[in-house]
């Protein structure tokens, strides 16, 4: 089964870095570090996926005493299947997921 | 403090000011991952970045209409569309229906007048009527401009066409570039066309775009 919809290699590289630890909570900087997407694309990404429920959100106490709370991210079951999917289309399709270098489109 | 790190504080604050009020806890999330960035050239990056994505969000969330200058200048050009409707009508209902005693004072619009049938004068005073209603609307910012608009242009336009249509009337000669003291004068009517598009354009985006909190 397929959604039909096509999704940006950058948002397909998240879904990836997302679908590769489904249970953690992640931080937007580590995903950034993972995905090579900036913030300014980054973030504009993850509002879309949680506007379309495909991604859960929470505020996490910092580790650190003194620093603000930090939001994390991971995505919800209808999230898991759709990025599974997605990410096997993108592998049989032999373009594969992989993180964006910079200055790449 | 360094230089960058002064800079990557200035930036983030920036960003979290021209954030809209619906984006404000995702402006927040943005801020709150300065700290864990070790480096402080990433971290500027990373800042300049939040703002590039609170500029995005801020005009996705603008309205049109925001501006009183848009405004105004939408409600005068829709008001001008409507006074020329709304003469036209006078006119022609004048001379149709014979309402003045004093000569017709165009002579050469006779044979236009003479083939025009009674009901195109009163469908364009009405679209002239709902084009002075709309600029009401478009003060007051409603949603309905966008149809008060929208509705009478097309009327506009098809009787227009109608009358085009008619070979009698000689519309359509008179549009031809021959009858024209400049090919260019044909941009003045491309033009309001285009603007009245851009008009109902603005209004749909209006509508799209949820009122600011």
């Amino acid at each position: 089964m397929t959604s039909g919809r096509k999704y940006s290699r950058q948002t397909l590289a998240l879904l990836a870095a997302l679908i590769q630890q489904p249970r953690t909570w992640q931080h937007g900087y580590e995903l950034s570090k993972g995905t090579g997407l900036k913030s300014g694309t980054l973030y504009p990404m993850l509002i879309r996926l949680s506007d379309q429920g495909l991604l859960d959100s929470r505020w996490k106490d910092a580790e650190r005493p003194g620093r603000p709370p930090r939001h994390v991210y991971r995505l919800t079951a209808s999230g898991m299947a759709l990025a599974r999917e997605q990410v096997r289309v993108a592998a049989e399709s032999g373009f594969g997921v992989r993180p964006i270098k910079v200055g790449e489109r | 403090m360094t230089r960058y790190q002064y800079l990557s504080r200035q930036l983030i604050r920036l960003a979290m000011r021209v954030a809209p009020c619906e984006r404000q806890a995702w402006a927040q999330a943005m801020s709150a991952e300065m700290d864990a960035i070790p480096s402080d050239l990433e971290a500027l990056s990373w800042a300049l970045g939040c703002l590039q994505a609170s500029c995005h969000w801020r005009l996705k969330s603008m309205r049109p209409t925001d501006f009183w200058l848009v405004r105004w200048s939408m409600a005068l050009w829709v008001a001008l569309v409507a006074c020329d409707a709304l003469a036209y009508a006078g006119f022609t209902l004048n001379y149709k229906l014979g309402l003045s005693t004093a000569q017709y004072p165009y002579p050469l619009n006779i044979r236009l007048l003479g083939v025009t049938p009674l009901w195109d004068p009163i469908l364009t005073l009405i679209a002239g009527v709902m084009l002075l209603l709309a600029v009401i609307l478009i003060f007051r910012r409603k949603s309905a401009a966008l149809a008060a608009v929208a509705t009478p242009f097309v009327v506009l336009l098809l009787l227009f066409a109608i009358r085009v249509s008619r070979p009698e009337s000689h519309v359509m000669q008179s549009l031809s570039a021959m009858y024209q003291e400049s090919p260019f004068e044909m941009i003045w009517p491309a033009a309001g066309f285009t603007i009245t598009i851009l008009i109902c354009f603005a209004l749909w985006r209006d509508r799209q775009t949820p009122a600011p909190r």
